[in-house]
């Protein structure tokens, strides 16, 4: 399978499949929670596994860090 | 007959914030502290059952902290820390809310990354905007009256005037603009930055104030769970002491003794 650039966390990747979990099995946190961000929608956590990400998208991945 | 009704009152002397209700109230930040460990056994040490928290990308490098662990089971307050205007700040507050689980939010929209000070007119206008997509707004604010009157009029649940500026620990700029604030808002009201030591904590809340939310005078102490510590009694003197009422002021002395011995 071809690989498609995606901007994920600011940064520019190349990755092999198009399934939204795939992909996060890679980059998200294993040990808490996080959030998803396509192209400024929310992405509920329910529909990562049907999720089919498309060339170019930009994929937020958020977690918690420490503040006032 | 005074004693028993003073007892009553602090047993059932709760903090109602929206739809949440706290015991203790003082709000604790989880930012800046030397450790994980230091901020967990500091943040027990507060008594704080609500916590201020942030959200940014996750990247690797932050895998080895985890503030979730930190908090343990206290409740969440995320903030849209590094927002710049109302856009930006809602979909923090979306985010959070899908992360958390929680239609908490603490609105801080920033002047600049170097003025912290709260930038107004896109803090209005985001309180705005979050209320009206289900959120119970806890806002950052400057200590405008006016200001603070309107974010009341759109039904934040706390208005959160900032003492002095964000981690000086200069404590209050203007102690008169928050004595105003507290005669004219009916809504809760919480000092939100700035605050350096206990007795000014204390202070706040002698003048009615509904809570205090303290972060960094914890954080960068030296020994912050000691100061943790002494936040929890801070707040709840003043709390007691505004309950109890202070006795009037007088221009001359009031003998508590004789004033002629022996007669």
């Amino acid at each position: 399978m071809s690989k498609i650039k995606i901007l994920l966390n600011g940064k520019f990747e190349e990755v092999e499949t198009i399934n939204l979990k795939n992909i996060l099995n890679t980059y998200a946190p294993i040990d808490r929670p996080f959030a998803v961000e396509i192209n400024g929608e929310i992405v509920p956590s329910a529909k990562f596994c049907d999720y089919s990400i498309q060339e170019n998208d930009k994929i937020e991945i958020i977690s918690a860090v420490g503040g006032g | 007959m005074t004693k028993s009704k003073s007892s009553q009152q602090l047993a059932v002397d709760s903090l109602k914030i929206g739809s949440q209700v706290y015991s203790s109230r003082l709000i604790v930040g989880t930012g800046k502290y030397p450790s994980e460990d230091i901020a967990s056994k500091a943040i027990n040490s507060s008594g704080a059952e609500l916590v201020t928290l942030a959200i940014k990308r996750f990247s690797q490098q932050d895998a080895r902290n985890n503030v979730l662990e930190v908090v343990g089971d206290k409740k969440l307050l995320p903030n849209t820390a590094g927002t710049l205007d109302a856009n930006e700040a809602l979909r923090s507050a979306q985010l959070s809310r899908e992360l958390f689980q929680t239609n908490l939010i603490k609105l801080e929209i920033i002047t600049s990354s170097e003025n912290l000070d709260p930038n107004m007119p896109e803090t209005i206008k985001a309180a705005e905007m979050m209320i009206r997509d289900n959120f119970q707004v806890y806002v950052y604010c400057d200590r405008d009256l006016n200001n603070c009157l309107k974010l009341e009029d759109l039904g934040c649940v706390a208005i959160m005037p900032l003492g002095s500026s964000i981690g000086s620990g200069r404590g209050f700029d203007e102690l008169d603009d928050l004595i105003l604030l507290r005669k004219k808002i009916k809504q809760i009201l919480i000092v939100d930055a700035g605050i350096g030591v206990p007795s000014e904590a204390t202070r706040v809340m002698e003048l009615g104030y509904d809570a205090v939310l303290v972060n960094s005078a914890i954080a960068y102490a030296k020994q912050p769970i000691l100061m943790a510590s002494a936040f929890k009694n801070g707040v709840e003197s003043g709390r007691k002491s505004y309950l109890a009422g202070r006795m009037s002021i007088s221009k001359k002395s009031i003998a508590s003794s004789p004033t002629k011995f022996l007669k």
